[in-house]
């Protein structure tokens, strides 16, 4: 089994990396998240019976570890500063190169809460609305109304670093 | 930028980053090797050794009130009548306490587990941290009211140990001097034990109190019934 096991990690690993890489700031956070879903993972596999697909699995696993690590966000976003409503979402002004889009969609993402941060992944990752359901256990419209209000906070932020 | 740039650089930057820190299976077994415990088998091993602990006082307490106390020291102890209905309703919700404790936990255990869906992953996680809590809470009482039950006796064998050598015996045990004895006694107890109450509620709330509020905040937000009713309409 565990053969089977390190087998189909090692070719799913980029999930690991992308979830550590949207919950960490530091390398050493990173390093530890990552080991410490690793394990979950490893832990949970016997339990897995493929009633759904393995990424949706692994997805779920590495987000419910990276939601609950025990270490204190050190960047809690301040959502009473942000009115929504009033901010013209100048999206014209961006015409920036790829690197400097990175930049700017990291820092944004890193002041979303931990749901959102999870919710703003698996849209990232073109995962449906029924499979982001399916990992985090809310309802479609529910997901649906939450993307609506990640996006409009995720414009607010990413104009705040422009 | 538009969401489907968005999607590109997080596709750019994604892949950047699991190309920087992709691992080979040695690598991986290494970390499974290495592995240090996870959050949940920190709290469960704080559970298992709590209830080891508090079974182990539990027992301390209640022999110490049936045996304990008379065989080690030679003078019989008399204590107020009043004390002996306190002290076997305090040894039944004790160890009632503790049994529906146990049997909670391991419901909780039975039926918990990481590749849940996220909700009842919080809620797993909650209901055994509010376990803990009550664990917590179950001894700090028993500690409580071990305390105020020898307090209790200490006060009223030393008393009847003094008025005992004087003349007159205890009729010089005035009512004044009754009361300021009590008095005196609740001086002492209750700044003790609202000083214990409070330094081990501290050092709960300092270890768990944040994370538990963290995970209460996160379990509100995936709450479906916060949805605006404008939004649901427009679905």
């Amino acid at each position: 089994m565990e053969k089977e096991f390190l087998h189909i990690i090692t070719e799913n690993q980029g999930i690991i990396h992308k979830v550590c890489s949207i919950y960490c700031d530091s390398e050493e956070d990173r390093r530890d998240l990552f080991q410490e879903i690793l394990v979950q993972l490893w832990k949970s596999f016997p339990s897995f019976r493929n009633e759904s697909k393995f990424t949706t699995w692994m997805y779920r696993v590495a987000l419910n570890t990276a939601i609950t690590s025990f270490k204190k966000d050190k960047r809690q976003p301040d959502k009473s500063g942000i009115a929504y409503e009033n901010l013209h979402l100048a999206e014209e002004l961006y015409d920036t190169g790829t690197d400097d889009q990175i930049k700017i969609l990291n820092k944004a993402v890193s002041q979303l809460t931990g749901i959102e941060k999870s919710i703003i992944l698996l849209f990232l990752e073109d995962k449906k609305y029924e499979e982001i359901a399916e990992i985090t256990g809310i309802t479609q419209n529910y997901v649906r109304v939450k993307m609506n209000r990640i996006k409009k906070k995720l414009k607010v932020l990413m104009n705040s670093e422009v | 930028m538009e969401f489907k740039d968005l999607k590109s650089a997080w596709n750019t930057y994604s892949s950047q980053e699991v190309d920087k820190h992709h691992l080979g299976k040695e690598s991986i077994h290494e970390l499974l090797r290495t592995r240090t415990k996870t959050l949940v088998d920190r709290i469960d091993r704080n559970l298992r050794i709590g209830m080891g602990i508090l079974l182990a006082f539990i027992a301390y307490v209640i022999l110490d009130s049936l045996f304990l106390s008379e065989f080690m020291i030679k003078e019989p102890i008399q204590y107020p009548s009043w004390m002996y209905p306190l002290d076997i309703f305090s040894n039944t919700l004790i160890v009632a306490s503790y049994l529906f404790f146990v049997i909670r936990y391991l419901k909780i255990k039975r039926n918990f587990s990481v590749d849940l869906q996220l909700k009842d992953f919080l809620n797993g996680i909650l209901d055994t941290l509010k376990t803990y809590r009550r664990m917590f809470y179950l001894a700090v009482i028993i500690l409580l009211i071990n305390m105020i039950v020898s307090f209790s006796a200490g006060l009223y064998q030393g008393i009847k140990y003094n008025f005992s050598n004087l003349p007159g015996g205890m009729e010089n045990f005035t009512t004044s001097k009754m009361l300021l004895s009590i008095f005196i006694g609740l001086a002492v107890l209750i700044p003790l034990i609202v000083l214990t109450f409070f330094t081990l509620r501290w050092g709960f709330n300092k270890l768990y109190g944040r994370y538990l509020d963290s995970l209460n905040e996160t379990l509100k937000e995936l709450d479906e019934s916060g949805m605006p009713d404008e939004r649901i309409h427009q679905l």
